[in-house]
């Protein structure tokens, strides 16, 4: 595996980089072109229409779903998508996954295992923790999810917004080095949504990293460091929060956010 | 003509040693047909064409043909390859046959039925395909696949009274033996049909308390 970052002149030791991402289906390009950076601590969201290729930008990156061409680096591993040469083998991918967390839209914890078993499955099976450390560790992150008394419920015995808060806490148990949240909220009722919103806005005061993908506007503008605007599969606007909520420069934002933000 | 409604119950006892044999055939045909199930439900969704080709063209013809003609191809069939498998033999290869085409399809829309999210799951957390499937997909598609499972299993114990054209000594048999000797048939296969009905039933009703019972974390 070659390492791009030993011979890029950034100086900042970078801590992801999603590079020229493309994933065109058939003639459709979703994401076109796409390139973000982020640095340890920092939190960005991505925001825009429906259909602009934030949910398909973010999959990307953990290569759930392939790109057609572009290059993921994080901390010393490095994947390069080409169109026409061969995919990335397993162990490669392996590697750019066990960095990366993620927390889905619909939760998609195992309804088969309690709470705690959710969070302790991959710690034992992946990084070969033992059960009692495992199950230790995954009680701390009950703990720091407000949910330790749901350590023995299935998920089907939990709220919507309770699921979402022992996905994230699983997602955390591998010790990612950046958390990616597709759309966290959508599926949830905003008072249920807002208690995993204000989980995540207490770990990034905490120091995550994190790229989140939502449509709650009043969480990305407070709690992210950099919003993205992606709009048609291409990012058409980047920077400060709230400069980009009070004075956007690029008339799709401002289309899209007098949609969102006159609800 | 009816001296006594309880009349028939008198062949049950002629019968039981047929039981034992219905029972025995459904056993063994069950976890045979469940291992052969998994196979052609693997070889289904084979990458190797003719893989995938031979266990589709096992898969339909298992299921498509009658029981009786599978039985009559290799009891009476057979032979003529020099092959001469006993009766039961021959009852326990076809309808192993037919339940494995049966079980494969269980099989195959079981893991089809764990949502695709699930395996992203599995994968986002690091885990590798076979511990994927091993901790996250097959304990949910066996909680989805075990009660129509066992709904083959009580069938199949029904289709045992086919093996009768084999001359498989099994209830059928028994009952049919009984008849030409008393010549009482409305009471010798209505205990026939009482011995079959009183495991059917007992099974299907805990097919059905399984069933609510497996459900209950999906």
């Amino acid at each position: 595996m070659n390492d791009p970052l030993a011979n890029a002149d950034e100086t900042a030791p970078l801590f992801l980089r999603a590079s020229g991402i493309t994933k065109t289906y058939k003639e459709h390009r979703a994401v076109d072109n796409v390139t973000l950076e982020i640095d340890q601590g920092e939190v960005v969201s991505i925001i825009g229409p429906s259909g602009a290729g934030k949910s398909t930008f973010l999959r990307c990156i953990n290569f759930l779903e392939m790109p057609t061409e572009g290059t993921v680096s994080i901390g010393k591993e490095s994947v390069a998508v080409e169109p026409g040469s061969r995919p990335p083998s397993r162990g490669d991918l392996a590697a750019i996954r066990r960095s990366v967390g993620m927390v889905f839209q619909s939760f998609n914890l195992f309804p088969h295992l309690t709470a705690l078993r959710n969070i302790s499955l991959a710690q034992e099976r992946v990084l070969e923790r033992s059960r009692e450390e495992a199950d230790e560790r995954s009680y701390q992150l009950l703990k720091r999810v407000g949910l330790e008394a749901k350590s023995k419920a299935y998920p089907g015995q939990c709220s919507g917004g309770q699921q979402q808060r022992i996905a994230i806490a699983r997602a955390l148990a591998l010790d990612p080095l950046v958390m990616l949240f597709d759309e966290p909220t959508s599926a949830l009722d905003p008072e249920v949504g807002a208690e995993v919103l204000s989980v995540m806005r207490e770990l990034a005061d905490e120091g995550m990293t994190a790229i989140v993908v939502t449509h709650e506007m009043a969480f990305a503008r407070d709690v992210s460091d950099r919003m993205v605007v992606m709009v048609d599969g291409s990012v058409v606007e980047e920077g400060e929060p709230h400069k980009i909520m009070s004075d956007p420069s690029h008339e799709r934002t401002r289309k899209f956010l007098s949609a969102v933000v006159g609800r | 003509m009816i001296t006594n409604l309880l009349s028939w119950t008198q062949y049950l006892p002629a019968l039981f040693s047929g039981v034992g044999v219905a029972l025995a055939l459904t056993g063994i045909v069950i976890v045979l047909g469940f291992f052969l199930g998994l196979l052609l439900a693997y070889g289904s969704v084979s990458k190797v064409r003719l893989v995938k080709a031979v266990a589709l063209v096992v898969v339909e013809v298992g299921r498509g043909a009658p029981l009786l003609v599978l039985l009559y191809i290799v009891y009476q069939g057979l032979p003529q390859f020099q092959l001469t498998p006993t009766a039961f033999a021959s009852a326990v290869i076809a309808f192993t046959w037919s339940a494995g085409a049966y079980s494969a399809e269980v099989i195959r829309t079981s893991i089809d039925a764990v949502p695709n999210g699930q395996s992203e799951a599995a994968i986002v957390v690091g885990m590798n395909r076979v511990d994927s499937f091993r901790f996250i997909i097959a304990p949910q598609a066996i909680r989805v696949g075990i009660p129509p499972l066992m709904n083959i299993a009580i069938q199949f114990f029904q289709f045992t009274s086919l093996a009768y054209a084999i001359t498989v000594p099994e209830i059928m048999q028994a009952a049919y033996f009984q008849a030409t000797v008393t010549f009482d048939y409305f009471s010798v296969f209505l205990a026939a049909a009482f011995l079959y009905a009183s495991i059917t039933i007992p099974t299907t009703m805990l097919v059905s308390r399984l069933e609510r019972h497996l459900a209950k974390h999906l």
